[in-house]
């Protein structure tokens, strides 16, 4: 369904991807693993052209571009079939939770307005926040914010959701909400690809697991080929350092 | 009160009313195009082309170095000057118009400043997620980034407006006939005599003005917060 083929990008002299490619296929949950720094949000974003790449081939069912021309017209057409929750949330301050949701559909897509607030409330329902449609950001939890983030980019009906780590800013106690909520949205074969640092997320959800270092691809494989059999030695020491010893025999 | 002859301030004061408007008119033409200037600065501003961002910026410098006074002076000796070159004549032109060309470039580059600032003040996320989920560039800022800039901005912007009233003062010293003005005239016409009743009452009525504005600022402020916490209510 959407794939991408040699994908570049430095800031300045920092080459943060030094071409990178990757295949999502329909229903797919691919969860992105590596250290800070390694690249993972800055492809992300490239997807979702919050940073343009200097390099490489996207190809989403029938749209065929090249990244380092892309019309504003092609970029149009990829952000409809693709939305991004991010860390912080980046909710609309000023607007409610119900319109956060709605929002982008009414200006965006231009669904009519009755339609939108419907679509809206089902979202909301279904990150169990039903009692809070009239709140604002403000006065809502970072784990609620989250779920509303989640709402807005569920209700555009994407192809595919990408989540750019987010659980990193929750506390921990909050985690778990948001996670719950990602995981009934991958059991309804929701398309997800999720840069994470929560391990038994990408055991129990991914269906495949891409480790990234350097700004390259360095493993991919399912989640049991890489928590039980990494091949590379990065992957095996950035593994160790992050599940306890005995979870995994190398 | 020894040495206060309240008659005299009553009589000014009548005579200053007529002169109230000639004030507000030079206010509200001065903010009306310095309005319309402050988006295409701002616009300038952020934008990526170098020229006209250089440019934006040197404008804002120049208006806010030049002393109210001496620009008005330019703009009133300057621009018929200048515009005498291309064979039109503004020597007829009414004194207003120099005085609302002033206020309005010097408050659209004061303006453009307090405008660039309460939109850098908002998190860039929002307008990252806005198009995102599909909102156009200019969606983005009329639905999301102003009404947040906004209530960032009004403080400030009423800083601004009640300086530029007082500032209009100094319209009388090129000849325009506003409270100030008025005042030098009623002055001149009793040969200068009772000038602290005639300044007094004329502070009375700035405060006036000024105090009304003040209001209008603070209820400004309160509509626009209240807005962003509604839901306490509902």
């Amino acid at each position: 369904m959407l794939k991408i083929d040699g994908l570049k990008k430095s800031f300045g002299d920092n080459r943060v991807l030094k071409g990178v490619s990757l295949e999502v296929d329909k229903g797919d949950v691919i969860v992105i693993l590596g250290p800070s720094g390694s690249g993972k949000t800055t492809l992300l974003r490239c997807l979702d052209f919050l940073e343009y790449a200097d390099e490489g081939k996207m190809e989403f069912d029938d749209i065929n571009v090249n990244l380092n021309h892309i019309s504003r017209k092609d970029i149009k057409k990829i952000r409809n079939k693709l939305t991004f929750v991010f860390q912080n949330y980046n909710l609309f301050a000023n607007k409610t939770a119900l319109e956060n949701v709605t929002e982008g559909l009414i200006y965006g897509r231009k669904v009519p307005k009755q339609e939108a607030i419907e679509i809206g409330k089902q979202m909301l329902d279904k990150v169990g926040l039903s009692e809070r449609y009239n709140y604002y950001p403000s006065q809502l939890s970072g784990g609620q914010q989250q779920r509303i983030g989640i709402a807005r980019a569920m209700a555009l009906k994407p192809d595919v959701i990408l989540f750019d780590e987010p659980t990193s800013a929750l506390d921990p106690e909050l985690i778990g909400e948001v996670l719950s909520v990602m995981k009934k949205l991958a059991k309804e074969g929701t398309t997800m690809v999720v840069v994470t640092h929560e391990m038994n997320f990408a055991q129990d959800v991914a269906n495949k697991i891409i480790f990234m270092d350097g700004g390259v691809v360095l493993e991919e494989g399912t989640p049991k080929e890489i928590f039980t059999c990494p091949k590379e030695e990065r992957t095996k020491q950035f593994l160790k350092r992050i599940l306890p010893e005995d979870d995994y025999v190398i | 009160m020894i040495g206060f002859n309240i008659t005299r301030f009553f009589d000014t004061f009548q005579k200053l009313i007529k002169y109230i408007p000639p004030t507000l008119m030079i206010l509200l033409f001065s903010l009306l195009f310095a309005f319309i200037l402050t988006p295409l600065l701002v616009w300038m501003k952020l934008g990526k082309n170098r020229i006209l961002r250089k440019f934006s910026n040197g404008f804002t410098t120049v208006m806010r170095c030049t002393p109210v006074l001496v620009m008005l002076f330019l703009v009133y000796y300057g621009l018929p000057k200048l515009f005498s070159v291309f064979g039109i004549d503004l020597n007829k032109l009414s004194r207003f118009v120099f005085v609302v060309i002033t206020f309005s470039i010097l408050y659209a580059g004061l303006f453009s400043e307090i405008a660039r600032s309460a939109y850098e003040a908002i998190p860039h996320g929002q307008e990252e997620a806005a198009l995102s989920v599909g909102l156009s560039k200019f969606c983005t800022i009329r639905r999301i980034i102003f009404p947040q800039a906004l209530v960032i901005a009004i403080p400030n912007l009423g800083n601004a407006i009640i300086a530029l009233l007082k500032n209009s003062s100094l319209a009388f010293t090129i000849g325009f006939m506003e409270l100030m003005g008025g005042t030098e005239q009623i002055l001149a016409l009793r040969f200068g005599t009772f000038p602290l009743e005639a300044y007094t009452a004329l502070a009375l009525i700035y405060w006036g003005i000024c105090i009304l504005l003040e209001r209008v600022f603070k209820w400004c402020e309160e509509i626009t917060e209240r807005k962003m916490k509604r839901s306490y209510m509902s």
